[in-house]
């Protein structure tokens, strides 16, 4: 009897045992798998639109060599020139163009690697220009596509009577880029306080510091709400953002039309270069592209000193009774982005 | 007494003065010691009123010494410097700039204590640019002039201002800038009979400029004594006794042949007169020369000013010496007698890059001869070897010879000869100049957004200089501001500017063929010599890249020079021309921003000159002509070319050894080679080494009498090493 009841109560403690193991590895997959889904994706989201850089570009090491010796008379002497590429920014370069420059006279491009890397094409038959693609950095790709291209470069026999020679190579690279702002704004249509209604929120200006995941950067918004003038009661307010903009990285802006352009030596226009366009601004279901924003200018003239865009929500669309709200304001830039590599390189001859 | 003891007994009597006006109530009292220097301490002298300004310097410190509490109490507000318990103590601290008068309180030093005085910052500053001097080898003449006067005007401010006339008075101004142009001018003055190809006196004048640099030298004996320049003047003093006393005598014993005791009066009176007219011969050639070469000078920076002259930069050689140079010209002897074979050791370098082009060096050897009153130069032999006076050498990679110039006895009269060896060669030199082009339209949207192409593009060298290889003319070239817009809707003048400058010692004597070379997409439009276009040939269209090049013709064409109008040239030589682009597409490529280059060859002959100096005596015993009993009793005497051993030696390549003879009398010679290379060569004064095979080698050379007894024996190692080493 002793027995029989000794066995029962071990298996009681046995079967309770493993019902609160249970219970507790479900509580821990719960509370794991949970913060495991949100937390990471909030954290995303922040930094994939951070930073001010677009394309990273960069020479690999001694690929070309700092100095190059020629070993005989008449002789070319080859090396390679490498490359390397990653989109640290949060937009995907669809059709970016590459374009290495040597001294004609000192070296000759004798062709690109490709080695059936999708991300590159070689563009023309003169071999100096390859068009390539990376996608920037996203939810799935935090970091950002990299890659490397090398070309086979040879160092062109010196003169009989020279010795040494400077000489330098340059990489320029041209992309179309886009940079996206996100903003919380408080739009308040009631700019006098006419309503006896507590507001949720008052409209201030915000200021946006560490770039938004591409060169060009929206620094401050000013956001203010301009009651319009209309008859009847029906009124309607109009929010309007004043977006405040620079060019944080050292290469070219110009229009996103001249990518290919900007690469070559066709001519490129005043009012093509330092030139943004506005590609859409919206909050709340309203946007640029859906009509209800009047906005000057659409192509921003980057000038060097508070370059600046405004946009206003036209007449009649937000009724003054809304009262205050906070929503989310995206602007959206796009543009032609250029910029240049160079290493300087010593050659010299044995004699 | 020396110049410096009188200055300083004059400023003791001024310092007493200073103490007895003092006493009286304007100046503070003396101290109770003299000057440790002072000998003259016992007299005072009333009357004297005022000392010369040129003395008042010296007395600064003297009155100092005299009472420096007085003196800074007087003078430190102005100075701004002066700290002092010196009204009281006597121990007057401070000065111009820190530092000051101990001498209250030492009883009259002389020398100002303390850190730096002001005369101190004024010596180390008067040496930096003397070092500046130095290292420029006194050329700079914009930056020296500007420095000088700057410092000048330093030296009003902070001495000559202060103690001469008071703060700021414009008249004290004068002596410093005096003192500067004196310390300008002498260098230029000096340096203008560099132009004179006068060996000897270069290095003459390289001393005297370098060693009795004007400002230290006022300084340091001219201005009160520091610590410092106290210092630095004995190691001066020291310096030149060491270095130029004994050479000094010698030269003094040689030129009067004290050694030989060979000196009457007259005979000391005869050399001196020579000496001086020699002397006074170089200073008139030196005078007369100054017109032409600042005319020269100044055509330069007229022309470089109106655009006429380009300059650029020479191309790194890399320590390697390309052309051709004559070095060491010297005679076995500095003294020979009328009845000598004058003997002129020289060595001939060439080296060339271009194995293809051959140069060919023709060696010559000249001497100066009084026929009437006409100093005339009388070719001498520079290859005895051979029935031609002429040395020819004929390369395509690297050579040294060694030209033995020989003139017969009873050549020269007597007296101090000029001795010239003369090398002709032809020569080629290449010149680059890297150019910008870009899109004309894109540059003007550049321009007019604020962006730089050079910086967008990340280039550096904005203005790139033209380049040019080594040799002896230097190729500039100069072209329109960079980068250059092209445009297919309006047209582009480009300018092209080419400036052949002499820049060795000697001259462009006429020019074989200039090729200016410039990207196919562009035309020479116009020049100012004539030029024609021809298709380039061989290595001249560097596999395709040209299709035709710009050549000069031989001949002035349509009033326009041609080959034959650039000869003996001994500054420089312009052409300007204009381009224009004909193809933009073709020029420009697919790039933005394109460099490219222009390209220039000359092909010339150039004449190079180095000289020495021999002095011929009268033979011994007064022979005229050669004594054949004189003869007998001088021993044979070596000389051996080259100096020093081991000797390096690349495979293939000839290295001569030679020696020259003197009195040889009977004696029989030859040559051994041992090593990596066996062989002898007997009877000859020359041999020339070469090696296929790397390794270690000797050379030797000996000598026997007539009765089988070794006279003479010298060896030289020789290392032969690969092609490419250093």
């Amino acid at each position: 009897m002793k027995m029989r009841n000794r066995n029962r109560s071990e298996t009681r403690f046995v079967m309770r045992s493993v019902l609160a193991l249970s219970l507790i590895c479900m509580a821990a997959l719960l509370i794991s798998g949970c913060s495991g889904l949100k937390r990471p994706s909030k954290d995303i989201t922040v930094q994939i639109h951070t930073g001010t850089t677009g394309l990273a570009m960069s020479f690999l090491k001694n690929a070309p060599p700092s100095d190059i010796q020629a070993t005989g008379e008449n002789q070319r002497t080859p090396f390679q020139v490498g490359i390397s590429l990653e989109n640290k920014g949060a937009y995907d370069i669809k059709d970016g163009h590459l374009l290495l420059s040597v001294e004609r006279n000192y070296m000759e491009i004798m062709g690109w690697q490709l080695n059936d890397n999708e991300r590159f094409t070689q563009v023309g038959a003169s071999g100096e220009k390859v068009s390539f693609k990376l996608k920037g950095r996203s939810d799935i790709n935090p970091t950002g596509e990299i890659d490397s291209i090398f070309a086979n470069v040879d160092a062109l026999p010196f003169e009989k009577q020279s010795i040494t020679r400077s000489a330098s190579i340059r990489a320029t690279a041209c992309y179309g880029y886009q940079t996206l702002a996100s903003a919380s704004v408080c739009i308040d249509t009631d700019a006098y306080n006419l309503n006896p209604i507590d507001k949720s929120c008052t409209a201030k200006d915000i200021s946006l510091s560490g770039g938004q995941g591409g060169p060009i950067s929206v620094d401050k918004i000013d956001v203010s709400v301009l009651p319009n003038n209309e008859e009847g009661e029906e009124k309607s307010a109009s929010p309007q953002f004043v977006v405040h903009i620079s060019n944080k990285g050292d290469g070219l802006v110009f229009n996103k039309d001249k990518v290919s352009d900007a690469c070559s030596s066709a001519n490129l226009k005043t009012e093509d270069i330092n030139t943004v366009t506005l590609d859409d601004i919206s909050f709340s279901g309203y946007s640029l592209k859906g009509g209800y924003f009047e906005c000057s200018p659409i192509q921003i003239r980057l000038r060097g000193q508070d370059d600046k865009f405004v946009c206003k929500v036209k007449k009649g669309i937000i009724n003054t009774k809304t009262g205050a709200y906070s929503t989310t304001l995206e602007v959206v830039l796009e543009y032609g982005y250029s910029q240049t590599i160079s290493k300087d390189l010593a050659m010299s001859r044995i004699i | 007494m020396g110049f410096s003891s009188l200055i300083y007994k004059f400023g003791s009597k001024f310092a007493r003065k200073k103490a007895a006006s003092a006493s009286s109530g304007d100046e503070p009292a003396d101290p109770p010691s003299g000057d440790a220097d002072d000998t003259d301490t016992s007299s005072d002298e009333p009357k004297e009123k005022k000392p010369g300004k040129l003395r008042r310097a010296w007395n600064w410190s003297k009155r100092k010494a005299a009472g420096g509490a007085g003196w800074v109490a007087d003078k430190a507000p102005e100075a701004g410097g002066a700290l002092g318990s010196a009204a009281k103590g006597g121990a007057a601290v401070g000065g111009v700039i820190i530092g000051g008068g101990r001498a209250a309180l030492g009883g009259g030093w002389r020398v100002t204590k303390g850190l730096f005085t002001s005369i101190d910052i004024l010596l180390i500053t008067a040496l930096l640019l003397h070092a500046y001097d130095l290292k420029t080898y006194f050329e700079n003449l914009q930056t020296r002039g500007l420095l000088l006067i700057l410092f000048a005007v330093y030296a009003w401010l902070f001495i000559y201002s202060k103690y001469e006339g008071g703060f700021g008075d414009i008249k004290a101004l004068i002596k410093p800038l005096g003192i500067s142009a004196v310390a300008f001018f002498v260098p230029l003055f000096l340096r203008s009979t560099f132009f004179l190809n006068i060996t000897h006196l270069n290095d003459l004048i390289a001393t005297i400029i370098s060693l009795a640099p004007i400002w230290p030298l006022v300084i340091m004996f001219g201005m009160p004594t520091t610590r410092l320049s106290k210092w630095l003047r004995i190691s001066y003093i020291i310096l030149i006794l060491l270095a130029f006393v004994p050479s000094f005598w010698y030269s003094i014993s040689n030129d009067f042949n004290i050694q030989t005791m060979r000196v009457g009066g007259f005979g000391v009176m005869y050399d001196t007169w020579d000496n001086v007219k020699k002397g006074g011969g170089y200073v008139y050639d030196s005078v007369a020369g100054i017109p032409g070469q600042l005319k020269k000078t100044a055509e330069k920076q007229i022309q470089y000013a109106v655009g006429d002259y380009y300059t650029g930069q020479v191309e790194d050689s890399k320590n390697q010496q390309i052309g051709v140079y004559i070095e060491n010209v010297e005679p076995v002897t500095a003294d020979f007698y009328a009845d000598d074979t004058v003997i002129v050791w020289a060595t001939l370098l060439a080296k060339t890059l271009d194995p293809e082009k051959q140069i060919e060096i023709k060696a010559t050897c000249w001497g100066e001869k009084r026929i009437g009153d006409e100093l005339k130069k009388e070719q001498g032999d520079a290859d005895p070897s051979s029935d031609n006076k002429e040395f020819v050498l004929q390369t395509a990679r690297e050579e040294e010879r060694y030209i033995t110039c020989e003139f017969p006895p009873k050549f020269f009269d007597m007296g101090p000869k000029n001795i010239f060896v003369d090398a002709d060669f032809n020569f080629q030199t290449m010149s680059y100049l890297k150019t910008y082009f870009m899109n004309l339209e894109t540059l003007r949207a550049m321009k007019r957004s604020g962006i730089d192409p050079f910086d967008q593009y990340k280039i550096t060298d904005k203005n790139p200089p033209s380049v040019c290889t080594n040799g002896p003319i230097n190729l500039n070239i100069k072209t329109s501001e960079m980068p250059i817009g092209v445009s297919t809707s309006e047209p582009v003048d480009i300018k092209l500017g080419i400036t052949l400058e002499n820049a060795w010692q000697g001259k462009l004597k006429k020019a074989n063929d200039i090729t200016i070379k410039i990207p196919d997409a562009m035309e020479i439009t116009y020049c100012d010599h004539a030029f024609e276009k021809v298709s380039c040939t061989g290595d001249e269209c560097e596999d395709g890249k040209y299709i035709s090049v710009y050549k000069i013709k031989k001949q002035k064409t349509g009033g326009k020079m041609g080959l034959d109008d650039i000869k003996e040239v001994a500054g420089y030589h312009s052409i300007a021309c204009r381009l224009k682009v004909n193809d933009m597409n073709r020029l420009l490529g697919n790039y933005p921003l394109i460099s490219t280059f222009f390209k220039v060859t000359a092909d010339y002959e150039y004449g190079l000159e180095k000289m020495t100096s021999v002095n011929i005596k009268e033979a011994l015993g007064g022979g005229k002509g050669t004594d054949a009993a004189t003869q007998q009793q001088k021993a044979a005497s070596f000389t051996y070319r080259p100096t020093s051993s081991p000797v390096t030696v690349k495979i293939g390549q000839q290295k001569e050894f030679s020696v020259t003879i003197t009195n040889p009398g009977s004696i029989s010679y030859g040559w051994q080679s041992q090593g990596v290379k066996e062989e002898t060569w007997p009877d000859v004064t020359s041999y020339a080494f070469s090696s296929d095979k790397a390794g270690d080698a000797k050379v030797i050379f000996s000598a026997i009498s007539s009765n089988g007894t070794k006279v003479e024996e010298k060896a030289w190692d020789v290392k032969v090493v690969e092609e490419g080493t250093t």
